[in-house]
């Protein structure tokens, strides 16, 4: 996933200047509304963003049914909520993105226009809106790149000088001059941030800014909003990882099926309480794991090496058992996976089958004997968009479904209904395009894919990635029904309550080597993030 | 064999201009024109030769080189297209020909022929008009070829004695020099000869120059207008579209029938036709003539003698002719 | 735009829809779906008022018989579009595959056996020149576009070199193929229709048809299910230049001639078709049956268009702004809707 490189840019760069200048200074000379001389007439106590009962009708359905709310300067809201709670929409709203909605939305006490909009507010989505050819400060300063000496070029090095301001009070180091297509997911994801920040927005969007982020990365990422708070900038920060909310909201506003719940000061909150609020309902256990005693030994790697991305990588997977692999992104955990599913073997090393070795040179080998891989990228290579949920839910069993060439649509439907029950998809997903469904659907979807086939061995990696708390909660249901049936499941999540709520042993990998085992009862947060970043990392070496 | 060629290019180009004639006659009897002096290097620069009559012109012309001996060639392929032209052009001319024959890709590029002045080598323009400065132009006049068609036209009209006739005029690619020039040939005929829109009504389509197109527009027109007397073409490829049109039609055609067709060029397919009475003329182009006359006069050229343009005349064939024409092409278009 | 109609769907009940909602959304759909549809039927309405010779049985027939050639490379190229990939090889490959049905269909020899060659020989070269394509491209050394284009001129060249002079004088029965009529309907039609039903049913029935869509969809997600990427890729490029085949012993005897310079710019009216039918040149998206309504208005705009007299150059710039304005609405459309 390219997270191979990680690391490299760092000495072929020097690092930031450690002259500690304030972020405040740097980004907002005179604070974010000091370059805004019409606020010298407005009430800076008063909201900068006010939504006064926002309805939003699309074609046949109500996305928002009268949102009210409003965002202080320099405060950080957080808004949780669902999938399908409005919260997507809310946020294309605000940026300007949606027009013909109902209500009112205000931006300094007066109705936000495209044009206002696009100047005050930025916003910072999960999918990516970066130029992969470009390097990381010209996508940090696109479409505001300083001008140069004739008209029509650019300014190089006072692109760079400025994109490597923001990306100093993102306390981060990036190779300025190197192309986005060749960073790691975690480091697009912070030009990705930067881009917005250079923006000098007074008002923040953060969409599931950490989805693809260490605990580390993202640890960074809050001082940074931090230090935008300072001076006066408010942030929107919208995530389904409520832990994080807590920790970085002023307050918190929750969204369901199109309107506010309920908010106030994030004190207030427990993560219990919000996801009770989020869904309507207890989740009386989120992290299911049924203890039972592992079976025979199903998969068994030996001395798996592949040159620059693993080395030296032995474990086993036994029956009934869930083996999380924790580690920080580009550690080559997922590398591994794809090595062991065939998407890009290893070098050398064995891979065994019930004690039986197999040479798995493609994904088509390793589905025959029984293996099965949810991907880390679901939209890159883990559903086909444009087809049908149904149809991605049997593409991997055609050949079950076929007499000859010929399908056999009544059984292939029937199989269908079947697994989509067992993941709980609701019937009407199954006809429509399984790019418009919720990550949470899509990834029931992927996983119903995988039942269809019953694998002996489940690889599931960053299963819930983006996905909304409810779906999450069925998908660690689903894991633990399987393997009480005798599946094997290796977990590979960078979330950390994740692995430790669901596993039963966890393997650590720290720079493409596996570097410690724990017990279920071992292992905690400490004791893993110790084993992944390693005591004795040199100071020039950092998550990304 | 040579000698039964060039009776029959003699026989078949009838209006012939008497240096023509002359040029002819002279390189049959004597093969030593070029024989006696040094080498001669012949640059051949062909239209397309996937063009039959592009490939049966370099067929002659390495004919007529064998012939007069001490002539060698070398020689390039446009493809039919003018960036394809110039490189070729500036390829041949790096090998230091003595002379160029130029089929030029259209009429509008004059950067070939200014090219080979610049390198100091003769153009002797062929079957087409090259602008630029060419010291002498060897082909057909194409107009004339539209004046033939008009013509036919005419003499049908004559004939069939209605007060009114109905024309179907294929025509080739809008805006190509041969499509023009015979169009305008057409036009001023039927003007000439006092036929206005009242006596002759013209439903003029473009084919392209592309045989499947001219049949699925017969298809169309025939059926519309059933009453058609006459169907030319601007060439024959596009005229023997027409005639898969009107056999699939189930329509009789040619001299006797309600239904009478014409094209240009005389391919061997036309002739064939032209001669079992399915088709009632053709405009007949010799390939014979041209390609002789332009290896003559550019070996002249060569030789640093004046040379001057040779106008060859199209010739309507019809059934009485067609064999004698088709016996003196056959052999080119295998 | 994805997730926020996923959000609304999922946000209210269906009870909950507006009468307006309901109308728009379902005006919408209709326009997508079918939109290509209506505006055949306008066309058709159109020439219909303007001309008296097009609303004839025998016209519209003679329309379906035209379109035949055209149509069945498109539906090849549908093929081939799908999996996100392109042709741009088949009308130099309809000019070799003509020679070679020619060169047996010439009446000097007239057997079983040279019927049976002049039928057999041109699907086996159509095939394998669809192959050399498939092969190039299921190996990624060279995007397809690259690898049609240097086939598109090396086909050509093949044929200029095997014969510059068209193979006429074809027997009576080969051109009964495409001039001839059973049952009062031409054969080109039935030819037409036969491919049609074929393709449709290994699209939408066949575990093939299925791993097309998905690879074009997705490849690396189809990898990664298990499918064998690289032999759907060839195959498609097979099914192409076995389509292209059949289009050429059809136009080879309709115009009573295998010509090397037969099917020129073909290409582009087989990829206009397909795309005026609403795929997708990124994959994943299309239908025969929408590259047939594709092929029919663009024969249904040629024939009217002649029947009207309209010029050349003008018809050119009708249907050139047709297929972009058809193209536009398309993604307006869809736009709109997703």
């Amino acid at each position: 996933m390219g997270s191979g490189q990680k690391g490299e840019g760092m000495t072929d760069l020097p690092p930031a200047p450690p002259d500690g200048r304030a972020p405040s200074g740097v980004l907002y000379p005179g604070g974010p509304e000091g370059h805004q001389p019409s606020s010298v007439l407005i009430d800076q106590t008063a909201p900068l963003i006010t939504l006064r009962d926002v309805r939003m009708q699309f074609p046949g359905v109500l996305a928002l049914a009268g949102v009210s709310l409003d965002v202080a300067r320099g405060e950080v809201l957080a808004l949780v909520g669902e999938n399908g709670a409005g919260k997507s929409t809310l946020v294309s709203i605000l940026a300007g993105l949606v027009s013909g909605y109902d209500g009112e939305v205000l931006l300094d006490g007066s109705p936000i226009t495209a044009g206002s909009a696009k100047e005050s507010i930025a916003l910072v989505q999960q999918e990516l809106s970066l130029v992969p050819e470009f390097s990381v400060a010209e996508n940090i300063m696109l479409g505001q790149l300083p001008h140069g000496r004739l008209p029509g070029l650019y300014d190089r090095r006072k692109m760079d000088a400025e994109a490597q301001r923001v990306l100093d009070i993102l306390g981060v180091d990036l190779p300025l001059r190197r192309p986005v297509r060749r960073l790691s997911p975690a480091q697009s994801q912070i030009v990705e941030i930067a881009k917005g920040l250079a923006r000098q927005p007074r008002l923040l969007i953060l969409d599931e800014p950490t989805s693809s982020l260490t605990t580390v990365e993202a640890e960074k990422l809050f001082s940074a909003i931090s230090a935008l708070r300072e001076c006066g900038v408010a942030v929107l920060y919208i995530s389904h990882k409520l832990d994080e909310v807590l920790a970085i909201a002023d307050r918190v506003a929750v969204l369901r099926d199109g309107r506010k719940v309920t908010e106030g000061p994030s004190v207030e909150w427990t993560e219990e309480r919000l996801i009770r609020a989020m869904v309507g309902r207890d989740l009386s256990q989120f992290y299911r794991r049924t203890p039972h005693t592992p079976g025979n030994v199903v998969l068994e790697v030996k001395a798996l090496r592949a040159p620059g991305r693993f080395e030296d990588v032995s474990f086993v997977l036994r029956e009934g058992e869930v083996v999380g692999m924790a580690g920080l992104v580009g550690a080559g955990r997922t590398e591994v996976a794809e090595a062991i599913f065939g998407l890009s073997p290893a070098r050398d090393g064995e891979i065994l089958l019930n004690g039986a070795p197999v040479r798995v040179k493609s994904p088509r080998t390793a589905i025959a004997h029984g293996m099965a891989l949810v991907t880390e990228d679901r939209r890159q290579s883990g559903i086909v968009g444009s087809m049908a949920t149904s149809r991605n839910v049997s593409l991997a069993s055609l050949v079950a479904f076929s007499r000859g060439q010929l399908l056999r649509r009544s059984v292939e439907s029937a199989e269908i209904s079947r697994v989509a029950s067992r993941v709980n998809l609701a019937r009407h997903t199954l006809d429509r395009a399984i790019g418009t469904l919720s990550g949470g659907n899509q990834q029931k979807a992927v996983i119903a894919k995988w039942l269809m086939r019953t694998p002996k061995v489940l690889i599931l990696d960053e299963p819930t990635r983006g996905i909304d708390v409810g779906a999450k909660s069925e998908i660690y249901r689903l894991v633990d029904e399987l393997t009480a049936a005798g599946m094997a499941v290796l977990l590979i999540s960078s979330e950390m309550p994740e692995i430790l709520g669901m596993s039963d042993r966890v393997l650590v990998m720290r720079k493409g080597r596996l570097v410690a085992e724990f017990s279920r009862e071992d292992a905690t947060e400490e004791s893993l993030m110790a084993a992944a970043s390693d005591a004795s990392t040199r100071n020039g070496e950092r998550s990304w | 064999m040579r000698s039964n060629r060039l009776r029959a290019a003699a026989k078949s180009v009838g209006v012939m201009s008497l240096a023509v004639a002359l040029a002819a006659c002279g390189s049959s009897s004597g093969g030593t024109a070029a024989g006696g002096g040094k080498r001669v290097k012949l640059a051949v620069e062909y239209g397309a030769l996937s063009f039959p009559y592009h490939s049966a012109l370099k067929l002659l012309v390495h004919a007529k080189a064998k012939e007069l001996g001490g002539v060698s060639i070398i020689e390039g392929d446009s493809n039919n297209d003018t960036g394809t032209e110039l490189a070729n052009v500036q390829n041949l001319l790096s090998q230091n020909p003595d002379c160029m024959l130029l089929i030029p890709v259209g009429n509008a590029s004059s950067a070939p022929a200014e090219a080979a002045q610049g390198a100091n080598v003769p153009v002797v323009s062929f079957d087409q008009k090259a602008a630029g400065p060419a010291k002498a132009f060897v082909g057909y006049n194409q107009l004339q070829s539209g004046d033939l068609l008009g013509q036919f036209i005419v003499d049908q009209y004559k004939a069939l004695n209605k007060p009114k006739i109905k024309v179907i005029y294929i025509r080739g690619i809008i805006g190509h020099v041969a499509d023009t020039a015979r169009n305008q040939g057409l036009k001023a005929t039927l003007q000439k000869a006092g036929l206005d829109k009242d006596k002759v009504g013209i439903i003029e389509q473009s084919a392209d120059f592309d045989r499947a197109k001219a049949e699925s527009i017969t298809n169309n027109l025939m059926r519309q207008h059933p009453d058609t007397d006459i169907i030319v073409a601007n060439n024959d490829d596009m005229l023997l579209g027409a005639y898969s049109a009107t056999q699939t039609l189930k329509l009789p055609t040619g001299p006797g029938t309600p239904l009478h067709l014409a094209g240009v060029d005389g391919v061997p397919e036309a002739l064939k036709l032209i001669g079992e009475g399915k088709i009632d003329a053709t405009m007949f182009q010799d390939p014979v003539a041209e390609a002789n006359t332009a290896v003559t006069t550019c070996v002249a050229a060569a030789k640093g003698e004046a040379v001057s343009d040779t106008v060859l005349s199209f010739r309507q064939v019809t059934k009485a002719d067609a064999a004698a024409a088709l016996d003196s092409v056959k052999s080119l278009y295998k | 735009m994805v997730t926020t109609e996923e959000e609304a769907v999922r946000a209210v009940p269906e009870a909950d829809v507006t009468p307006r909602g309901r109308q728009l959304r379902t005006a919408t759909t209709i326009a997508r779906d079918y939109g290509m549809h209506l505006a055949l039927v306008a066309l058709i309405v159109i020439f219909a008022i303007a001309s008296p010779d097009f609303r004839t049985v025998e016209n519209l027939l003679n329309i379906l018989n035209q379109v035949a050639v055209v149509g069945i490379v498109s539906v090849g190229m549908t093929f081939v579009i799908l999996t996100a990939g392109i042709d741009l090889s088949v009308g130099s490959l309809l000019a070799l595959t003509s020679l070679s049905s020619g060169v047996f269909a010439a009446t000097q020899t007239s057997t079983t056996g040279t019927v049976l060659l002049a039928l057999a020989v041109p699907l086996i070269v159509g095939l394998v020149g669809g192959m050399i394509n498939g092969a190039i491209v299921a190996s990624r050394l060279a995007t397809p576009l690259i690898v049609t284009l240097g086939t598109l001129t090396a086909f050509r060249g093949m044929a200029v070199q095997y014969r510059v002079n068209p193979i006429h004088n074809l027997q009576d029965w080969y051109r009964e193929i495409g001039s001839g009529r059973t049952a009062g309907i031409p054969n080109g039609i039935y030819i037409f229709i036969a491919i049609i039903l074929v393709a449709s049913l290994v699209l939408n029935r066949t575990r093939f048809g299925r791993e097309v869509y998905a690879v074009g969809g997705n490849e690396q997600a189809s990898r990664a299910a298990g499918i064998n990427v690289a032999r759907v890729k060839f195959a498609v490029y097979a099914i192409s230049g076995l389509c292209v085949a059949v289009a050429a012993i059809i136009n080879t005897s309709r115009i009573g001639a295998a010509q090397a310079i037969a099917g020129q710019g073909l290409e582009l009216q087989a990829i206009a078709a397909v795309v005026i039918g609403g795929a997708s040149l990124f994959g994943g998206r299309g239908k025969i049956s929408n590259t047939v309504i594709g092929t029919l208005i663009l024969g249904v705009l040629f024939n009217g268009l002649v029947l009207l007299n309209v010029s050349s150059p003008i018809q050119n710039i009708i249907i050139g702004a047709l297929v972009v304005a058809a193209v536009s609405l398309d993604g307006f459309f869809r736009r709109r809707s997703a």
